[in-house]
């Protein structure tokens, strides 16, 4: 059970600690201004372009940002001897894990937000090129860029979670980087190629494919965002992952890690007996 | 341990009892059936090598680790049992010494007066310093307000003292000494045995083991030795050895 008044204290301390972090807010910067940045330097020519420019930067860029947010979130206060105070004030694990990941989720998803929307506004509405005409026979609409922004942001939630689990395993600030980026390489890349490589030798068919491609957390990302915001513009057929599994796994991904997280934060549960 | 409907007419003077706790790590025995009662109101000090499982048994005994056998009984009922001051403890550089201990105070149930706790310390003239611009004593001020917040009936201090001056030593002594009164108790691991000889118990643990245990009185006299360091030399000798036991003592 999570307790309110106690949930509050962690995550404002998250959000207090993040804002007042150099580092991370250099971190913003650098995300906001690779974002806004490809949307400029691309020049497309509609909303469901500028997201297909996009979705495979932020498939890196979202793995990215959350692990060097997440992955000292647990593992600093156990470095500093805090995670020790912790456990001798009323304070259960499960609203411990609640409040650091949700103050770090409120500041991932800030960023993550407000940099796509600024994106946006590097839209150019001349005429676009014939070529552009010819793959998409839908009507472009903010609505579609929108359900991407969203789609992103519970990408981003699900990642944070993950390096929030990782956060509670690791025991030193060395072991978190280079396990930070081992789940890096793994969403972003790794889960993928596994795929990749069994549909080569034939042991993923092509009929279950899209039920495999779900599993990953990035291949059930870019499944979503081509279901609901390229599908119903584009002129050639997309096959997406299952849009009902891929939702499904993300939400498993995300709930499985903050569980995990949970029982994990503290090391050892309270043995003394106090009458 | 008393009961507690019976709390208020039969409560028990032993506030906690240890009883045949042991531990090990790998085949290393950090503790082998240790066992000493802390009663209300009393300072203890548990003393011994390098090695010898102080900061096991603390660990412990506040619940932050499980022991592979023996059992640890408190009798508190606050909100908060046990205060705990960790070993050279660190707080998040960017909070003040108010933010940070107003943080943990807010996890409690009951309010508590933030002013009060650093006045008892003697850090109320700086409540708005950056815990990164804190000298290392000043930090281990902070972290024993925040061990006494919540008014916990057991404080649990592991090596207050160590690299600190004596001046500084001194004053964390004397608070650790003060916060202990009918419904407290203090218990804390030390190698400073000038200081430890003015609690009222002292544990004497060597390779996991209670070699004995007393007022330093009581100890002295049983080692024929005039001070609790001369005694420390004689129960657990002067020759270093290797001694028991993980991360830290």
């Amino acid at each position: 059970m999570i307790d309110t008044d106690r949930f509050v204290a962690v995550f404002e301390r998250e959000l207090a600690t993040l804002r007042r972090t150099r580092s991370i807010w250099l971190l913003a910067l650098g995300y906001f201004a690779i974002t806004v940045g490809i949307g400029v330097f691309s020049d497309t020519s509609g909303y469901v372009p500028l997201t297909l420019t996009l979705l495979t930067p932020v498939e890196l860029l979202i793995p990215a940002l959350t692990a060097a947010v997440g992955y000292r979130s647990v593992l600093a206060d156990r470095e500093r001897g805090e995670t020790s105070i912790l456990q001798t004030y009323p304070l259960g694990p499960g609203t411990y894990i609640a409040g650091v990941y949700c103050g770090r989720l409120a500041w991932t998803l800030l960023v993550v937000t407000v940099s796509l929307l600024v994106a946006a506004l590097t839209v150019s509405f001349a005429s676009p090129p014939a070529d552009v005409l010819a793959e998409y026979t839908g009507i472009d609409s903010p609505v579609y860029y929108f359900r991407f922004v969203v789609l992103t942001a519970v990408f981003a939630a699900v990642i944070l979670a993950l390096m929030v689990l990782l956060s509670t395993l690791v025991r030193s600030a060395r072991r978190g980087i280079v396990a930070a980026l081992m789940v890096v390489v793994v969403v972003a890349i790794g889960i993928d190629l596994v795929i990749v490589f069994g549909v080569a030798g034939g042991v993923i068919g092509g009929n279950i494919l899209p039920w495999y491609l779900a599993l990953s957390p990035v291949s059930a990302y870019r499944g979503l965002v081509m279901a609901y915001v390229v599908s119903p513009v584009a002129a050639t057929v997309v096959r997406p992952a299952s849009p009902l599994m891929s939702a499904i796994s993300l939400l498993l991904w995300l709930v499985v890690s903050l569980l995990l997280a949970g029982i994990a934060a503290w090391s050892t549960p309270s043995h003394v007996m106090s009458e | 341990m008393s009961d507690t409907n019976q709390e208020t007419t039969t409560r028990s003077d032993t506030l906690l009892a240890v009883k045949d706790v042991s531990h090990s790590f790998g085949d290393v025995n950090a503790l082998d059936d240790v066992s000493f009662d802390i009663s209300r109101g009393s300072v203890t000090a548990i003393i011994g090598p390098n090695g010898s499982g102080k900061t096991t048994l603390a660990h412990i005994v506040t619940g932050l680790r499980r022991p592979d056998s023996g059992e640890i009984a408190l009798d508190a009922s606050s909100d908060r049992p046990i205060g705990y001051l960790p070993q050279s403890p660190r707080f998040r550089p960017v909070f003040t010494v108010e933010e940070t201990l107003q943080f943990y105070a807010d996890l409690l149930f009951t309010p508590v007066d933030i002013d009060a706790a650093m006045e008892r310390v003697g850090l109320s003239d700086v409540p708005d310093r950056r815990v990164d611009a804190l000298s290392g004593g000043m930090r281990r001020l902070l972290g024993l307000a925040q061990s006494v917040l919540g008014d916990p009936s057991l404080v649990i201090l592991d090596e207050p003292t160590s690299g600190l001056d004596p001046r500084m030593t001194k004053q964390i002594f004397d608070i650790a000494a003060g916060q202990a009164d009918d419904d407290t108790a203090v218990l804390l691991t030390t190698h400073d045995l000038s200081y430890a000889a003015n609690a009222d118990n002292v544990v004497v643990l060597n390779r996991g083991t209670v070699i004995d245990s007393g007022s330093p009185a009581e100890l002295t006299a049983r080692t024929n030795t005039e001070s609790l360091a001369e005694a420390f030399l004689a129960m657990v000798g002067t020759t270093p050895t290797v001694q028991t036991g993980t991360g830290g003592d």
